[in-house]
């Protein structure tokens, strides 16, 4: 080699070097058409559902009107899927040819509407009257005006909304987002993702449901002292049992209170929060770990966690009158809980089963 | 001299046949390894002493006499592999003479003829330790950077989080007086039809005006009787409450509840953009909650799209930490926290943060820190405390942030800005390192070692530039683009330099067309800085 081509060989290695970002640059400049918006930036599922409702109002009222009088109707919109319009006295099952397992058209109901056990179900499902989903069925989503009733193992894949009461049986799944107007119950071993109602019932409700009385007497909570008579920054807190603490708990490591404690005000750990037994706490509680709520607690505020919430038997979150919302990846909700306003589970929520813990 | 080349040449032949460039990649990198490691020790294979037989040639032989013909015949039967163009230049050992080195006395060998080649070979060892020092630093660079995508990919969130039920603070929204009289009526109207996702008995306002607009002061009056109770009118009087930066007191002081939201962009909004910022809020070690506002201009031209990318690549850039946070209210927000974090040091017991210096770490994520810490205890008397220049505007930041090194050692500074200092001092260095690897690189190329020299200038291509003017590697950008959801855009950030050339050039022709009596009321360049840093995107 050359001094001349060891020359020219090095000032092409710079001009690569200088040239390697602007090759996604020639990328973004040649492509024309935008790509469409990602699954997180598309329209939130109450939109959806708004939508839908929407094209039912305008494109079937007619034709429900129809159906009430003469029956099932059958067709087509102009897109060329197929919808299916029943009466008030119609089944869905008559309509089916025997053995078929999957149903593609779009299904509107003016009375009740059942759908069969094992069949999966592609397009939407709308009724004036009770949706009723069979074991081990498989719907995409559903909209009534009355209950919703999820059966044993039946799933639902994107969203469901009833303007009165949903219920899931054992085993069922709501994949994406469950809404409804007044109260949302889900049975032992049933999984969701999004919930959103004024009450939400988990598993079976104890029948001596009465909270404990919080003792009259209020014992004095002081942190202790670290360096030079300080509080300091203390990592780790722990709020013995029976104490009452007006104060926000901010930490930056774990976070434990006590049985039986009260706590006016926030709580806040970066690593993880305790809380035992029959715990009142007037404030919300965050944490970027994972957050164990024992039994018989009440909080009022909102519950985030970034990792998993562990909630006992017979908690509360929120109130009747003030709504509060619990998120986390990771929910595992025992029997008995009860819930207002909203409840996500980014990954993964679960009813326990508490006969059989996990362990 | 010919002899000397040629006898150069030989040596550097023996060495490129030992190491030449295997075909295999394997072989290939346990090259680069052994080159790696040979620069570092900086003492492997040091060169003979070729001044010795140089001196050998010119003075133990008569120097008119011509040179040997076996040197040139054995020099063309066998010619070198010549990788560098110090062959020219350097000396030769060249052990070819008939003569004894014994014939040849040191006190014959001239000073200069020795101190040269000695000057050079300590020039060439300090250039191998410098680069690999420098080196070692960019590739730890290199790693924490890589590291830190991963770990940010790994633990990204699934998706961004509104609460929909919470005890929701009541808010005030800042509305600055920015543009024409018309397009601040213009503003004013939309607020009153403005969705607004939030309890509305819970949003106050707070506008901007100046007194003397009578246009603007109606649309304030529109907004008062559109929201009454809920509406207060924040005059911007001569003095204190000149600019937007220094107004931001009598903001805060103005409104109404717990958090201050500032719209300080001109950007659409979208839906649900006041319960998404006001959701972090809740959490209470979060002071400030900064949201995204870049307008994407796919379909614009693509002028007005670098310019509009150069206007936000501090917000862009500010998304490789936590995408989910970016910039809702603009640089007067970071003045704001700026204004805070120089309280904190300058009064420490007036603690604004639970650590001192939390507001000065999200000055830190912004990109800003060079400059910010490096006023805060050099702070020039006639500079306005609200004024803040761009790091992307002086060049001469990173020699200026170099200052802080004091900042680890002052004990009378809280903990916490004292890290944050240390941080922003080496992230300030790290240009610095950029620029000698850089050019240790170009001249041991120069030196006679292309292949160190090739590696120096890809590890300075693969850290190259961001538009702050630190050392990331490109895919940390593309990581932080694909986060912040604006993939498209981030590619163009390589052109947003000729979107200031533009403006440069705008500048200039819009000097020359100007009235001389015109350009006695142009701003001070400070306050050009500030206003090119606030504007919004044409």
């Amino acid at each position: 080699m050359t001094p001349l081509q060891a020359l020219l060989a090095f000032i092409a290695l710079c001009l690569l070097c200088l040239l390697l970002p602007l090759l996604p640059l020639l990328r973004t400049l040649w492509r024309g058409t935008p790509r469409p918006a990602p699954p997180e930036q598309q329209a939130e599922a109450s939109e959806r559902v708004e939508e839908f409702r929407r094209m039912v109002h305008e494109q079937f009222a007619h034709l429900l009107h129809l159906a009430r009088d003469s029956g099932p109707i059958r067709g087509a919109n102009e897109n060329g899927r197929p919808f299916i319009v029943l009466g008030i006295s119609n089944h869905l099952a008559e309509l089916l040819p025997p053995g078929s397992r999957r149903l593609r058209s779009l299904v509107l109901a003016a009375g009740h509407l059942d759908i069969p056990g094992e069949l999966i179900c592609d397009r939407e499902l709308f009724a004036e009257g009770r949706i009723n989903v069979a074991h081990n069925a498989l719907i995409k989503s559903a909209l009534s005006q009355r209950d919703i009733a999820i059966g044993r193992r039946a799933r639902v894949t994107r969203w469901v909304r009833t303007e009165r009461r949903l219920d899931v049986a054992e085993g069922g799944q709501l994949k994406g987002w469950a809404s409804a107007a007044m109260e949302i119950a889900l049975a032992r071993r049933a999984r969701f993702e999004q919930l959103r109602a004024p009450r939400i019932v988990f598993g079976r409700l104890p029948e001596d449901a009465r909270r404990p009385r919080q003792p009259d007497t209020v014992a004095r909570f002081d942190p202790p002292l670290r360096r030079n008579g300080q509080p300091g920054n203390g990592r780790n807190l722990t709020v013995p049992a029976g104490h009452t603490v007006k104060a926000d708990l901010l930490v930056s490591g774990k976070l434990v209170v006590g049985d039986g404690c009260r706590i006016i005000g926030d709580l806040r750990a970066d690593k993880s929060i305790v809380i035992g037994r029959d715990v009142v706490i007037e404030g919300a509680a965050y944490a970027d770990g994972p957050i164990s709520i024992g039994p018989g607690c009440l909080i009022n505020g909102p519950v985030y966690s970034r990792s998993e919430v562990q909630l006992g038997a017979a908690s509360e979150i929120g109130s009747s009158t003030h709504l509060s919302t619990l998120v986390a990846d990771t929910l595992l909700i025992s029997e008995g809980c009860i819930a207002h306003g909203s409840v996500w589970a980014l990954h993964h929520g679960e009813v326990l089963d508490e006969r059989s813990p996990p362990a | 001299m010919p002899g000397d080349a040629h006898g150069e040449s030989h040596e550097d032949q023996g060495a490129t046949t030992k190491t030449s460039m295997p075909t295999h990649a394997i072989r290939l990198t346990c090259f680069i390894t052994a080159m790696l490691l040979a620069s570092s020790l900086a003492q492997a294979s040091p060169r003979p002493k070729a001044e010795l037989s140089l001196d050998q040639q010119l003075h133990a032989i008569d120097p008119d006499a011509p040179l040997p013909l076996i040197q040139l015949d054995q020099a063309d039967e066998d010619p070198p592999l010549i990788l560098s163009p110090n062959i020219l230049l350097t000396t030769s050992p060249a052990p070819l003479s008939s003569e004894s080195p014994d014939s040849v006395t040191p006190a014959e060998t001239p000073a200069a003829h020795l101190a040269a080649p000695a000057f050079r070979e300590h020039i060439e060892t300090t250039l191998r330790i410098l680069w690999a020092l420098t080196a070692a630093l960019l590739g730890l660079h290199l790693a924490r950077e890589w590291f830190r995508v991963m770990r940010v990919r790994v633990h990204r969130p699934a998706r961004s989080i509104a609460m929909e039920h919470a005890p929701w603070p009541t808010i005030s929204i800042l509305i600055p007086a920015r543009g024409s009289a018309a397009a601040q009526s213009r503003q004013l109207d939309a607020l009153q039809s403005c969705f607004f996702d939030y309890p509305v008995e819970r949003i106050h306002f707070v506008p901007m005006f100046d007194p003397a607009d009578t246009e603007v002061i109606a649309a304030v009056a529109r907004l008062t009787q559109a929201f009454p109770e809920r509406v207060h009118p924040l005059p911007m009087m001569g003095g204190r409450n000149t600019t937007l930066a220094s107004a931001l007191h009598a903001a805060v002081a103005t409104s109404i509840g717990t958090a201050l939201v500032v719209l300080d962009q001109d950007a659409p909004l979208p839906q649900s953009w006041l319960r998404q910022s006001i959701t972090p809020l809740l959490d209470p070690a979060i002071g400030a909650v900064l949201s995204r506002a870049i307008p994407v201009q796919t379909e614009s031209a693509l002028l007005a799209r670098l310019a509009s990318l150069s206007d936000h690549a501090d917000t862009l850039i500010a998304s490789q930490n936590d995408a989910l946070s970016l910039l809702l209210c603009g640089k007067a927000r970071i003045r704001a926290l700026r204004r805070q974090a120089v309280k904190s040091l300058v009064m420490p017991d007036l603690q604004h943060a639970p650590d001192g210096a939390g507001i000065v770490l999200e000055l830190t994520r912004m990109g800003w820190q060079s400059q910010l810490l490096g006023e805060i205890l050099h702070c020039p008397a006639d500079a306005s405390p609200d004024l803040i220049h761009s790091p992307r505007m002086r060049m001469s930041i990173a020699f200026e942030s170099m200052r802080m090194a004091s900042l680890l050692l002052n004990p009378h500074i809280p903990r916490g800005a004292r890290l944050q200092g240390g941080a922003a001092f080496f992230s300030a260095a790290l240009p610095l390192i950029w620029l000698l690897s850089l050019l240790c690189g170009i001249a041991l190329y120069f030196a006679g070692s292309p292949l160190i020299a090739g590696l120096a200038i890809t590890l300075c291509a693969a850290t190259s530039f961001d538009s702050h003017g630190h050392p990331a590697p490109a895919f940390s950008m593309a990581a932080a683009a694909r986060m912040a959801g604006i993939r498209t855009e981030i590619r163009l950030l390589p052109l947003s330099c000729f979107s200031f050339v533009d403006r440069l050039i705008d500048g200039v022709r819009a000097l020359l067309h100007s009235q001389p009596e015109r350009s006695l009321t142009t701003p001070h360049p400070a306050h050009a800085t500030l206003e090119t840093q606030t504007g919004p995107a044409a």
